[in-house]
């Protein structure tokens, strides 16, 4: 079978998975939108509560969570993507990128929704457009680099090293806490400020919160070089699900 | 005869699972090893053999689900795979984007799919049930539609593991009679079963694995009896 066939069941698949994510609850779609509301609204209590000043804590909080949410779903979806589907894989002989890919191209509708909602917010609280908006489709394609990057390649290692995916949801909480989605690493102290900048969410956090709030164009070097990685990434990762296509089912049948 | 040219070939295939027996220590376990035989066009082969000698393994090797780790094997461009019923539904979708899922990952394109789905809603007997969530669907329901959809899929060579006595009395006898029609076309067909009546009664050639190795392989009536001899 040809690979656009596969490629139009990864687009089928991943249209299937949200509408039957949709279809899971009694509010549906909607809970894409609730979801990082509440989240928010957990946060927001916690800082109005610790210190007084708060509009400008909300669309700080805003970005960085809906610009942390894409990464952290897609990576911890993306990553159990194949070992989840070990049912299937024991049927029918299916490329393995098809299940990460649909899972990333999920979860990228998904973002796209709730990132057009942010927008909007930020339009309603008075943020006005400017030229430096024109940063964010590169900031949107630099992400998808690397989200797509790190569940690619933590999906094609997980089925061999399964303790990755016990491991995986302690990673991300610490990587929350690194990646500067409820604190300015700015103001950090300087000392540990490099350090944090090593990690590439902490960059695209703040990319999308200057540009977006403040209105200043992000730093163009650390951007490519994400990118870069993140191809390379890529590449690695897709190398590792083509040369073991046929080795995962009897890796995880058993 | 119709057995002339070739469909497949397995020339000493062996495949071997890796056991872990500690924090860096396994083995190699060859649930299949010096596996020859052929298949011709247009014939039905049966495979027997006892719990755990190979057969499941055989399967996935034959519809390519994995690799031999040792030997070869040759398709010739033909698609073999397994009759699998329900692959990939999700409950929460409707039985019509069940189908066209199910029907993607048995290699049907989406319009292929479209194009046949009177057909399959009407075998599956689902009426106006094809567009309520799978969910809402009885057992017998989910298998009918199953199994409407991979009859659809149609290889050049068909894997059968037992699934001929799926659904209720009616349906197992129009399937039955499908299958029937299907063996007795021009279709390649490797049906593995434990019912040996079944076999004797469908396949013109019969190979007989035992702990990962051929056995014997013939006519059914040879090899049979030495089955239930041994």
């Amino acid at each position: 079978m040809t690979n656009r066939h596969y490629w139009s069941l990864v687009w089928f698949k991943a249209v299937a998975d949200l509408r039957a994510e949709a279809a899971r609850s009694y509010l549906g779609a909607l809970w894409w939108i609730l979801e990082p509301v509440l989240y928010l609204a957990a946060f927001y209590i916690v800082f109005k509560s610790m210190r007084q000043s708060a509009d400008d804590v909300v669309s700080f909080l805003l970005c960085g969570l809906v610009v942390w949410k894409w990464f952290a779903s897609t990576v911890m979806q993306g990553g159990n993507s194949i070992i989840r589907s070990a049912a299937l894989m024991r049927q029918v002989y299916i490329p393995k990128y098809v299940f990460p890919l649909s899972t990333i191209l999920a979860n990228a509708f998904k973002f796209l929704f709730v990132f057009t909602l942010l927008i909007l917010f930020l339009l309603l609280m008075g943020y006005s457009p400017s030229a430096i908006w024109c940063w964010l489709p590169a900031l949107l394609i630099v992400q998808f680099l690397l989200v797509s990057a790190v569940a690619l390649l933590l999906s094609a290692l997980i089925p061999f090293i399964p303790d990755i995916s016990d491991l995986l949801g302690n990673v991300i909480l610490l990587l929350f806490f690194l990646s500067g989605v409820i604190f300015d690493i700015s103001k950090a102290p300087e000392a540990i400020q490099a350090y944090l900048y090593l990690n590439p969410m902490a960059i695209l956090v703040e990319d999308f919160r200057i540009v977006l709030v403040q209105g200043i164009a992000p730093e163009p070097v650390p951007l490519v070089a994400i990118a870069l990685g993140s191809v390379f990434t890529l590449g690695v990762g897709s190398w590792l699900l083509l040369r073991y296509d046929r080795i995962y089912p009897k890796r995880i049948l058993r | 005869m119709k057995q002339s040219k070739l469909a497949l070939t397995l020339d000493r295939v062996g495949v071997a699972y890796r056991i872990r027996e500690g924090l860096f220590r396994s083995r190699l376990f060859w649930a299949l090893q010096d596996v020859s035989f052929d298949v011709f066009y247009g014939e039905t082969l049966g495979v027997i053999g006892r719990n755990g000698a190979g057969k499941s393994t055989l399967l996935r090797l034959l519809s390519g689900i994995i690799a031999p780790d040792k030997g070869k094997i040759s398709t010739f461009d033909n698609r073999a795979s397994l009759l699998t019923l329900q692959a990939g539904f999700i409950p929460h979708l409707t039985g019509r984007e069940n189908a066209i899922l199910s029907g993607m990952m048995l290699g049907m394109s989406r319009e292929q799919i479209m194009e046949k789905m009177s057909e399959i809603a009407e075998f599956a007997e689902l009426g106006d049930f094809i567009d309520q969530p799978a969910w809402t669907y009885s057992t017998g329901m989910r298998v009918r539609l199953g199994f409407a959809v991979a009859v659809q899929a149609d290889p050049d060579i068909i894997l059968i593991d037992e699934v001929l006595g799926v659904g209720d009395r009616v349906f197992r006898r129009k399937t039955a009679q499908l299958m029937q029609e299907k063996i007795q076309s021009d279709k390649t067909i490797v049906l593995v079963s434990h019912s040996l009546e079944m076999v004797r009664q469908l396949c013109d050639r019969v190979v007989w694995i035992e702990r990962g190795k051929v056995r014997m392989e013939g006519d059914p009536k040879t090899v049979l009896s030495a089955y239930t001899r041994a």
